[in-house]
């Protein structure tokens, strides 16, 4: 299905986190088929493809939102297929989803700490909270506004930041660009590429298959819930994207 | 101005309590938007657990047995820690499996766990009532305000505790790691647990926390009244869910605040309005009934609480169905759904299989039974028009039977027999003028009281209509002239064809069974019919059917109308066939007892409401013979819960499901017709 | 460009549709030709399902104008709008749990029923002529839309995802509208369901019948739309014949993203 090894592959590093075989149903409509992914300590890696290809369906199955019908997930050496979702986030799993979803009638600092739960370590998370505002001065002049109030953006960084609350060794971001403005965008993927920078491992869905490209390392592209290309990100023809997302075959 | 200061006072010390418990509903209804119908007998057990801690023996199960006579304090603490750990036991055992399920069902559930918590109680303490031992700081003497409020300790102990336990409860939501977690799994299941919060065991807090806070008002209630008894959980139940829906449901402070309200409305309306404390219960209802119409989402609550889930208990088999179940049923499955295809024709199997039930039995006891069987069963469809059909759960079903019953008493008795002195016997005619009389009154009285309802979804549609069949059955006891009141009305003839009288058991149970004849093939005509299709429609997703063109709320309030009729034309012959009624024969037991055994029969269905009569009736009978049950007779109530309960995560379409309904008319289909009714029996083998 | 028919079938005038403080659909000026097959796309978030459910009546415009068939409908209820002649489809199908392929299109028939209580219970000639009329073209519909009469007796909801569509669009077909609205028709469906879906459609066109289509799939938008509105932010981006529209580099960007 998926090509084999490329030339980024050279390296025989362990993944962070491997896939296999991946699927997921919803009812009897089997949404994601045979998925197989790698995603290796340190990377951004990113899965693109238009509307209903599987790229959400396929991330919540990772932290544990939806069960697999077949395939198994590996994260840092441990098989995670059936582990709960709690559990996963514990295990260094933030999954920071599509719409942002935070809790809109919380404070941001209440966000914040509600990102930290499956900790228990208090002067740790209040100097993770610093390390936040230092990542997005905006959300440390808002810490005590409730989440609803924010901007679009502020409210993307607010998600991220509840992510990374968690420490996770793995950064699951769903589209976070949705729905921003492009001064917004920017700063989000910005963003993206610092907190690799610190050595957190991403994996990202894009609709903007531009980006998600310039930024990985490695992209994936689903089409109908299966993977049907993957290469380096510098690798990827632009216009072969074209065509699984505009059917520009003529 | 004495006279009001004191009203006021007792009006906090009751909205005290009714907060507390205002707490347990709110809290949970909060973390996962369930009316936990069940913590009005939490409540009742945390005044039972707190009385019998306190005794140094309590007579449990008839056997006298040692207890440890600790004080109040400590017994309260004790019973409410035990009615925690209850309540995270019935969530686990009945509501988890259900957490997916279409709404009413847990709605049903928490219904019938009631049913079963409150027929253990009067198992095990006994149908009398418990004495609440006195504590020392009672015998102190009243304190005195402005010269003439009397407040005893107690009270005043009372309403500290409730606003400490307020006050502290707010502060652990507010600042607590745990107290964020449930406030985040109530705004976004989906995000808390991503950000790792174990939802489950959040909710099982949230259950815990609400159980000891009804057990607390429970006995606290328990502690001011003196007593503790198996129903007394029941009505104080009602009001503070009313008080939580006043407030807001899923908002503490406006639990806080609809409980305040409440008392001191009651006190206040006790106080002050002629025959003030007769009336109070209706109060009470009253303002609930006008704020769900005028606002629905409460004083401090959001409007999306009311919204609808999508999809009814038939929609599809459990996901828990064990296979030695399902193998169990798939023969009854096969039978009943080829029984269902051969439509009219199985139908008259069935009629023909009772006539001669009723020729052959010989005892009159049993032909009794029987007939009860029948109007039970006849009663159940027309619920099971607005439950089953249309997909609306109205606890107010009775009031239509009531109105039915009223009507033709009153007419005979009171008006005919008392003020004309007119004998039954001559004007045995009236009967059957009453039966569509009272039918087409208490349609039009359903659509009345179904009209507010209509912007009404789910949970809020079950409280509204529960508070009218309250308003009902307590003006059916205090409006003397008309009812006479709680001493109901005596001496209701018999039914009477042309100067024949009609009293026997055995003419008894066939005129009951015409009437089914004449009530089930009336419902089928409509249910297979567009109308039929379109209350079907609304029940499985109302946007949708909308967007088909039915006019859903036009259809909403035919089922009721329907519906109500049934209940009116049976309660004719229910008050001549009884001979004597009262508003105890219309309480809302009597509606959660037709809506259990509807849907024990299968929601739904034309045969579902007379299986589940027959079922529960002549079980209620046979199991007499038991010794234990002799014993315990309550023990029989405790089953049909715990069969519902087990239904419900099991098989929530009811045991004869597969007795599926068509909604076309009979010969309607084209030629298709033989090769389309083998491919069903097919599909259903 | 603008619509090729003079006089559209419907027309959205500066709809506009805020959500609180959010604007989903800005100033959205719109017009669907009575024998188009007319595209409605745009990225995810861009508020095409909330166009759709403003032309159903789901949600009331903050603004704007809408007239179908010469009558100005803005305002007027789901079920009405539904009697006007707006048949839908949705996203995540919809169909009465409990209820058989046949009841189920018939449901779609429901405002073609008037026999009153009486007539139903004594099951009065007009009742069963009607009943049996509407039962027969039922039959034609399932026919029509490539299902057998041999699915009319099964529950609608345990047919493959495929042939729960086709119900879908029976139900919706059965009270003869003058515009049906298809919510991406297509997700979930393999390349065979697709084509077959996507015939489906252009059957519906030939009877005379026009179609609002939201769908991702633009190899099919493509072959299948002879109009495209693209939506962006709420807003129009681009209107006009497919292989026009798909070529602007604005809606390219807007589905690929732009570079910085």
């Amino acid at each position: 299905m998926s090509a084999p090894s490329h030339a980024d592959h050279a390296l025989p590093v362990e993944p962070l986190l491997k896939v296999a075989g991946l699927a997921v149903s919803y009812g009897r409509i089997r949404a994601v088929d045979g998925v197989d992914l790698a995603v290796e300590p340190g990377r951004i890696v990113s899965l693109v493809g238009s509307n209903g290809a599987g790229k959400t369906t396929t991330l919540m199955a990772l932290s544990g939102l939806l069960p697999l019908s077949a395939g198994h997930i590996t994260f840092a050496g441990e098989d995670i297929t059936t582990l709960a979702p709690d559990l996963r986030v514990a295990r260094g799993i933030a999954h920071v989803p599509e719409r942002r979803r935070v809790f809109a009638g919380m404070s941001v600092r209440e966000n914040l700490m509600l990102g930290a739960y499956s900790r228990d370590d208090a002067v740790d998370i209040a100097s993770d909270l610093e390390r936040m505002v230092a990542l997005f001065p905006r959300l440390g002049e808002r810490m005590a506004q409730l989440a609803g109030t924010l901007s679009g953006g502020e409210q993307q960084m607010l998600a991220i930041a509840r992510g990374l609350m968690s420490r996770p060794s793995l950064l699951i971001m769903d589209e976070p660009t949705m729905g921003l403005a492009p001064q917004m965008i920017d700063l989000i993927l910005d963003t993206v590429l610092e907190i690799r920078k610190q050595g957190m491992t991403v994996l990202l869905v894009e609709q903007n298959a531009v980006e998600a490209m310039r930024l990985s390392d490695h992209v994936y592209i689903m089409r109908l819930g299966r993977i049907v290309h993957e290469d380096s990100g510098a690798n990827i023809d632009p216009e072969r994207v074209k065509s699984f997302y505009l059917g520009a075959d003529a | 101005m004495d006279y009001l200061g004191q009203l006021l006072a007792n009006g906090l010390v009751l909205g005290a309590i009714y907060a507390l418990a205002a707490v347990a509903f709110t809290l949970v209804y909060g973390v996962v938007r369930l009316v936990n119908f069940a913590f009005g007998e939490l409540f009742m057990l945390g005044a039972f657990l707190t009385a019998s801690l306190m005794l140094p023996e309590v007579r449990l199960l008839g056997m006298i047995v040692p207890m440890p006579g600790f004080s109040l304090p400590v017994a309260a603490l004790g019973a409410i820690v035990l009615t925690g750990a209850l309540g995270v036991l019935v969530d686990r055992i009945a509501y988890r499996p259900l957490r997916n399920a279409p709404r009413l069902a847990p709605l049903i559930t928490s219904i019938a766990v009631s049913v079963v918590l409150q027929s253990l109680a009067q198992t095990i303490w006994g149908a009398e009532e418990l004495r609440f031992p006195e504590f020392h700081l009672a015998t102190l003497p009243p304190v005195v305000l402005f010269d003439s409020i009397y407040l005893s300790v107690m009270d005043l102990v009372v309403m500290a505790t409730a606003l400490a336990a307020m006050l502290g409860l707010s502060a652990f939501i507010a600042r607590s790691s745990l107290g964020r977690a449930m406030r985040a799994s109530a705004e976004d299941q989906m995000a808390a647990t991503l950000v790792g919060i174990p939802v489950n065991r959040v909710v099982a807090a949230a259950f815990a926390i609400g159980s000891g806070f009804a057990a607390l008002a429970g006995l606290l209630y328990a502690q001011t009244y003196g007593f503790a008894h198996s129903n007394m959980g029941f009505l104080p139940g009602l009001k503070a869910l009313t008080a939580a829906v006043l407030g807001g449901i899923g908002s503490i402070p406006g639990a806080a605040l609809g409980g305040l309200i409440l008392g001191l409305v009651e006190a206040l309306g006790a106080g002050y309005l002629p025959n003030g404390t007769a009336w109070k219960d209706a109060i009470s209802f009253v303002l609930l009934v006008g704020l769900l119409y005028l606002r629905p989402q409460g004083l401090l609550g959001k409007p999306e609480l009311n919204s609808a889930g999508r999809g009814s208990l038939l929609g599809g088999a459990s996901e828990f169905g064990a296979a030695w179940l399902r193998a169990g049923f798939a023969k009854v499955d096969g039978l009943l759904a080829k029984s269902a295809a051969a439509g009219p024709r199985a139908a008259l199997v069935l009629l023909a299989l009772a006539v001669l039930v009723g020729l052959l039995v010989p005892s009159d006891y049993w032909l009794r039974i029987l007939t009860m069987v029948v109007i039970y069963g006849m009663l159940a469809s027309g619920l099971n028009v607005i439950v089953g059909f249309a997909g609306l759960l109205d606890l107010g079903f009775v009031a239509f039977w009531a109105v039915g019953s009223y009507l033709t008493s009153i007419l005979f008795v009171l008006v005919l027999k008392d003020q004309f002195g007119v004998a039954p016997a001559d004007i045995w005619w009236l009967l059957y003028l009453n039966l569509p009389l009272a039918g087409l009154l208490a349609a039009g009285f359903a659509v009345i009281l179904g009209t507010p309802t209509l912007r009404l979804r789910g949970d809020y549609l079950a409280i509204m209509t529960l508070g009218f069949g309250e308003i009902v059955r307590v003006v059916a006891i205090n409006w003397m002239d008309l009812t006479n009141g709680p001493m109901g009305i005596r001496g209701i003839p018999a039914p009477n064809l042309f100067g024949i009288a009609l009293g026997s058991p055995r003419a008894q149970f066939f005129f009951a069974l015409a009437l089914a004849v004449l009530v089930v093939f009336a419902i089928a005509r409509l249910v297979r019919s567009y109308v039929g299709r379109a209350w079907v429609a609304i029940r499985e997703d109302e946007e949708a059917a909308e967007a088909m063109g039915v006019p859903t709320a036009r259809y909403k309030l035919y089922a009721y109308a329907a519906s109500g009729f049934v209940g009116g034309f049976v309660g004719v012959f229910y008050a001549h066939s009884q001979q004597y009624i009262s508003p105890l024969n219309f309480s809302l037991f009597e509606n959660i007892l037709l809506l259990m055994l509807v849907v024990l029969g299968g929601l739904g269905t034309f045969v579902g409401p007379f299986v589940g009569a027959l079922i529960w009736i002549v079980f209620l009978q046979l199991a007499l013979d038991l010794p234990f049950v002799q014993a315990y007779p309550e023990t029989r109530f405790a089953l049909l819960g715990v069969v519902l309960i087990v239904l419900m995560v099991f098989r929530p379409q009811g045991l004869a499901a597969s007795a599926r309904v068509a909604l076309t008319m009979p010969g309607a289909r084209p030629g298709a017709l033989p090769g389309a009714r083998a491919g069903r029996a097919k599909e259903a083998a | 460009m603008r619509a090729p028919s003079p006089a559209p079938l419907l027309e959205a005038r500066t709809l506009t549709v805020r959500f609180g403080g959010l604007e989903a659909v800005g100033g959205l000026d719109m017009a669907i030709a009575r024998d188009a097959i007319h595209g409605l796309i745009g990225p995810n978030g861009a508020g095409k399902t909330t166009v759709l459910n403003v032309l159903t009546g789901f949600i009331r415009p903050t603004q704007g104008q809408l007239v179908f068939d010469g009558e100005e409908i803005g305002g007027l209820g789901v079920n009405r709008l539904a009697r006007r002649g707006l048949a839908r489809t949705f996203q995540n199908i919809r169909l009465f749990g409990a209820m058989t392929v046949l009841e189920s299109v018939l449901v779609g028939a429901h405002q073609r029923f008037s026999a009153n209580a009486l007539s139903l219970v004594f099951s009065s000639r007009s009742a069963r002529e009607a009943e049996r009329a509407m039962i027969a073209r039922a039959y034609e519909l399932l026919d029509f839309v490539g299902l057998g009469a041999e699915v009319a007796d099964r529950i609608a909801t345990t047919l493959s995802y495929g042939h729960q569509r086709r119900v879908e669009i029976a139900r919706a077909l059965i009270a003869s509208p003058k515009l049906l609205l298809l919510d991406e028709p297509l997700a979930g469906m393999n390349a065979v369901e697709k084509a077959e879906i996507a015939d489906l459609v252009r059957h519906v066109r030939a009877q005379g019948i026009a179609v609002l289509l939201i769908e991702h799939d633009m190899q099919v938008v493509r072959s299948l739309c002879d109009h495209l509105t693209v939506l962006e932010y709420g807003r129009k981006l681009a209107d006009g014949p497919p292989e026009e529209v798909l070529a602007d580099p604005a809606v390219q960007a807007a589905y690929l993203g732009r570079a910085r």
